[in-house]
């Protein structure tokens, strides 16, 4: 295979088994010690055994048959070959690849892919290749390697951030923190070389949060940033919001319904089809397409908590979508948006 | 075409369900799964339509097949059936009409044996569509050839359907009873029921289940709720077994 071949040509085999270009960093989120306990442990045991050992809260995350959902939106043949940009470990890739005829699975951080490469081993997935690069750095590749799908799937928002990043220690504190200059810029030039490496059929698979996620407005914090309402402000203000909470600038981008179209179309992409996600595009529970109606929607917000007590602020959330998308029918409030863009 | 995802893994499934709709507004439905007891059960619904059809619809084109399949992957494509699905929130009472419909088409289409017939193993409220040309029983996930006595099925669906009615009370009303005994009646003037069935109906349901834990694998274990008849606790099986039998007395 084409791809394969390139891939032999530009780049060293780690000790691991996986393509690893010469860079460094790290985005998890375990601490890098934590990371380096489950990875001693993946010689002797499956890694789901470690994972229950010692981050059971991840299996689900990693694991659970609900995240691949939206991979069917992809209308797959079998045949395709793929790129899953960060996919960390692995939780679309397997997916994927038990889809189609072959994925590369590309990642900055060593000690997800390590852990990934020992659930190809045990799960017997002969039809991955791992690559450690920096997604920013992409090479373009030649048309004869240049691939059918590309998955990028909860990375656009990370793409401006640089450096060490465990995001437990990391998340909402006040800390010298490093970016990488305008985060829509960025974004683009991410986003072009994902295009660049797509065959002229070429299909892209983006989930993101919906900048204008009902929950926003309701005092819900920027999942990425922990801040109040910076997705929601015109970036001006939430440059001010960040600087005094984080001390940097507003980077994490995430985009409207319109906002995907655009910055699509801006780096290449001819068609862009919209899908709205409840509750989110992790554990998607309903898929709509967006230009659709919301017979089929239901509230996926319960009523009641993990004990299964109705609680008021889950209440409250219940109906706030259910006003929202059932009554007013507020498309441009969806919590997570998926778009699939065609070359 | 447009996808869109209607559920995704729920009741402890591990299948995705989709209705996809085509340029010219024509529909199908789609499930996918990549875990070995998903790829069981879309095997199982594929068969369970296979028979279904046999014994329901006309045509030979197969109303339910498989679109995509690999090692760990299965994907299948099934007709759309447009009508209403009765609320199975309701319970009994509300759903008197649909019910004796329902029950009706059981009787007519289910073949009989003394020993064992097929199963839907799932045949609740949810899992039907009624319209113009009749009822209609979707999702066989849950199939098996010649696994449960005859009558399992409809029965399980009246006390499902009793359970809901039910949900906010210790005991049934009198009229619930009554509906319950109508049909009992009427399934049994069909085709004889075994004794230990008619003798204490709930009863038996539960305990075939029970006894055949294996048939819903890890579905059952996983969500203990995706039959919620085993929800009916011993004392009140007792009572409404005890109804039943004055009822039909």
């Amino acid at each position: 295979m084409a791809l394969l071949d390139l891939l032999k040509s530009y780049y060293e085999m780690s000790d691991d088994g996986f393509f690893v270009a010469d860079i460094e960093g790290y985005w998890s989120n375990l601490t890098k010690a934590e990371n380096k306990l489950m990875v001693e442990s993946l010689s002797h045991s499956t890694a789901r055994e470690v994972l229950l050992k010692h981050q059971p809260w991840l299996e689900s995350v990693i694991y659970s048959p609900k995240r691949q959902a939206g991979l069917e939106l992809l209308q797959l043949r079998g045949d395709e070959v793929c790129i899953d940009y960060g996919c960390m470990w692995g939780a679309l890739t397997i997916p994927l690849a038990l889809r189609t005829k072959f994925v590369l699975g590309v990642d900055q951080t060593m000690e997800s892919l390590q852990f990934l490469k020992a659930r190809l081993r045990d799960e017997e997935v002969d039809n991955i290749a791992l690559l450690r690069n920096d997604l920013r750095k992409m090479p373009i590749f030649p048309e004869q390697a240049r691939v059918d799908v590309a998955v990028v799937n909860g990375v656009l928002e990370w793409i401006p951030e640089v450096g060490d990043i465990e995001l437990k220690t990391y998340y909402g504190k006040h800390h010298a923190k490093a970016y990488s200059g305008h985060p829509e810029e960025q974004q683009i030039s991410f986003l072009h070389r994902v295009h660049q490496n797509l065959n002229e059929k070429g299909k892209l698979y983006l989930a993101i949060e919906n900048r204008f996620d009902f929950k926003m407005f309701l005092g819900i914090k920027d999942p990425h940033s922990n801040t109040l309402f910076t997705t929601v402000f015109p970036r001006k203000v939430a440059n001010w919001i960040s600087l005094a909470k984080l001390g940097r600038p507003y980077i994490n981008w995430t985009y409207s319904f319109s906002g995907i179209v655009s910055l699509l179309k801006k780096t290449g992409f001819s068609n862009v089809e919209l899908y709205m996600c409840f509750p989110d595009y992790r554990f998607p529970e309903s898929i709509i397409p967006y230009n659709s109606s919301f017979d089929n929607y239901r509230p996926t917000i319960s009523r009641r908590n993990a004990d299964g007590k109705i609680t008021i602020k889950r209440t409250g959330g219940h109906l706030a979508e259910l006003v929202a998308f059932k009554v007013l029918k507020a498309k441009a409030l969806a919590p997570s948006i998926i778009a699939i863009g065609y070359k | 075409m447009k996808i869109e995802l209607l559920r995704n893994c729920s009741h402890g499934s591990e299948i995705a369900t989709y209705l996809a709709t085509d340029e010219v507004g024509g529909k199908m439905v789609i499930k996918a799964t990549t875990t070995p007891s998903g790829i069981k059960n879309l095997r199982n619904e594929v068969n369970g339509w296979r028979w279904y059809q046999s014994q329901r619809y006309p045509t030979n084109e197969p109303i339910c097949h498989i679109a995509q399949q690999r090692v760990k992957y299965l994907q299948i494509q099934i007709k759309y059936i447009d009508g209403r699905k009765p609320i199975y929130e309701n319970g009994l009472e509300r759903n008197a009409d649909a019910l004796g419909s329902i029950v009706a088409h059981y009787c007519d289409i289910w073949p009989y044996s003394s020993h064992a017939s097929p199963m839907h193993g799932d045949l609740s409220l949810d899992n039907i569509i009624i319209n113009p040309d009749g009822v209609h029983i979707i999702d066989w996930e849950h199939y098996i050839a010649d696994a449960a006595p005859w009558g399992f099925d409809i029965l399980y669906l009246l006390f499902e359907s009793l359970y809901f009615g039910m949900r906010h009370r210790n005991k049934p009303t009198g009229k619930e009873i009554q509906i319950i005994c109508a049909h009992i009646d009427s399934i049994n003037d069909h085709h004889q029921l075994q004794s230990d069935i008619l003798k204490t109906p709930l009863r038996f349901v539960k305990n075939f289940i029970l006894a055949n834990h294996h048939f819903w694998g890890e579905q059952l274990v996983s969500f203990q709720m995706k039959l919620p008849i085993m929800a009916f606790t011993s004392d009140q099986i007792s009572r409404i077994d005890e109804a039943i039998n004055s009822g039909m007395a």
